[in-house]
């Protein structure tokens, strides 16, 4: 049974991936703090580790293509077994959807409306996000193609700009830092930046044209890392070190921007551009959440639900991270462990017990 | 403040729960009074002032100093 009716195209699939990995851009504080001028390589490197783990998500949803990850682990695992995992996926769910509700309220308090208490952006975000998840996955779709082209648009534009300000010794020397940096830099990117998409697999049953999801399905994460890619060569070629000691490196780069010698100071209208990816981002994670949440209980629509999950959001946003420090802290000693487990583990896991099972059967007995 | 809170929250309560009554979704309805409540005493609390751990960063706790799992 599906909770929400809405189909959407591949090439919607496309721009909601896109818009979710741009809504990522508030994390960039910790990847510019251990990275600095080696972030546009770094994610170029995660994102060929990452494309095997891409391919999973995709093989795993066309094995099951009426079915959400929920649905899924209660084929492949059993009604108990499958139920736990999905408690684990949903639990999941609700710590991400809490920390991105939280990214652009705790980012706007501490870096420009610094005497504003965050449950006043909170409450705000929250009863925006809660308007669009209202009507499902259509509409959510039709926004990202929005918020994909504006933020990639205001990328190129900024970096254009930019351009005469970017030296080229700021890149040099390249991976100036010991190996387990790398690797944890690799892991930061591959966690937070990339392996969140796997949630997309609670939105590809409502695909209309399956053929084409593998293709959009990695095109719209090659959007995601190409404007990633971008920003990282206008901050480190702008900034140099200095974005690693930056509270904001994206909106510090652009601060260095003039229109015909004057100061343009307009990193506000850039902050703009961040908080609609944040917002996405969060719609995006508020409806999976929902949908999850809606799946596990058996419930028969979660429309009804978006007001009251929404205030768990709101109070989990306020009490999942003390401040920005600490939250750099969590990326650094559990956000990769509990991220391996849970987005690249446990699919395997389901993917590799479908494969020896011979899951799903059709009526007759056989694979399809 | 934490009255008027409460009286927004019992008007946006009151409000969401019609449409499961109207259903006769009893099950919903069971639900959505036990996520609404968790929703509202966690807010309730922070206006009260009352502390809770940080979910993150007791997990972080965890990992770095029980089980040892850093990069340093």
């Amino acid at each position: 049974m599906k909770l929400d009716k809405g189909r959407i195209s591949a090439l919607q699939l496309m721009f909601l991936i896109a818009g979710y990995m741009q809504g990522s851009m508030f994390v960039t504080n910790y990847i510019f703090a251990n990275s600095s001028r080696d972030a546009w390589l770094l994610i170029l490197v995660a994102s060929a580790v990452f494309l095997p783990f891409a391919l999973v998500y995709i093989k795993l949803s066309n094995r099951f293509p009426d079915d959400n990850l929920v649905q899924i682990n209660d084929k492949v695992f059993g009604k108990v077994i499958g139920k736990a995992l999905s408690v684990l996926y949903c639990i999941f769910f609700f710590i991400l959807c809490a920390l991105n509700f939280r990214f652009p309220s705790a980012f706007l308090v501490s870096v420009f409306m610094l005497d504003t208490p965050m449950v006043a952006l909170l409450l705000v975000f929250f009863l925006l996000c809660a308007w669009a998840v209202k009507d499902g996955i259509e509409t959510l779709s039709r926004l990202s193609f929005f918020t994909t082209i504006i933020t990639f648009g205001a990328f190129l534009i900024y970096f254009t700009l930019l351009f005469n300000k970017i030296q080229i010794p700021h890149f040099f020397p390249i991976l100036d830092m010991p190996p387990v940096k790398i690797i944890e830099n690799l892991n930061a990117f591959i966690t937070i930046y990339m392996g969140e998409i796997f949630i997309f697999a609670m939105v590809i049953p409502h695909v209309s044209d399956r053929e084409n999801i593998k293709k959009n399905y990695l095109y719209g994460a090659a959007i995601g890392v190409l404007t990633f890619f971008i920003g990282a060569v206008m901050v480190t070629g702008v900034m140099g070190n200095m974005a690693s000691i930056s509270t904001g490196p994206l909106t510090e780069a652009t601060r260095y921007m003039e229109l015909s010698n004057i100061k343009a100071r307009i990193e506000f209208l850039f902050m703009g551009v961040l908080i609609i990816n944040g917002f996405m981002k969060s719609c995006v994670l508020y409806y999976v959440s929902l949908l999850s949440a809606g799946h596990i209980l058996n419930l028969r629509s979660y429309r009804d639900f978006v007001v009251p999950l929404g205030l768990v959001f709101l109070g989990m946003a306020m009490t999942v991270t003390e401040n920005i420090a600490t939250n750099i802290e969590s990326a650094k000693y559990s956000w990769p462990y509990i991220s391996y487990l849970i987005m690249f583990a446990l699919p395997l896991l389901t993917l590799i017990t479908a494969i020896v099972r011979k899951l799903p059967k059709s009526r007759d007995g056989e694979t399809p | 403040m934490i009255w008027v809170e409460i009286i927004l929250l019992a008007a946006v309560g009151a409000a969401g729960i019609m449409e499961p009554i109207k259903k006769k979704w009893w099950k919903e309805l069971v639900v959505y009074i036990v996520i609404f409540l968790l929703g509202s005493v966690l807010l309730m609390l922070q206006t009260a002032g009352i502390k809770l751990p940080y979910l993150i960063d007791e997990v972080s706790k965890f990992f770095k100093i029980v089980l040892h799992l850093s990069y340093d």
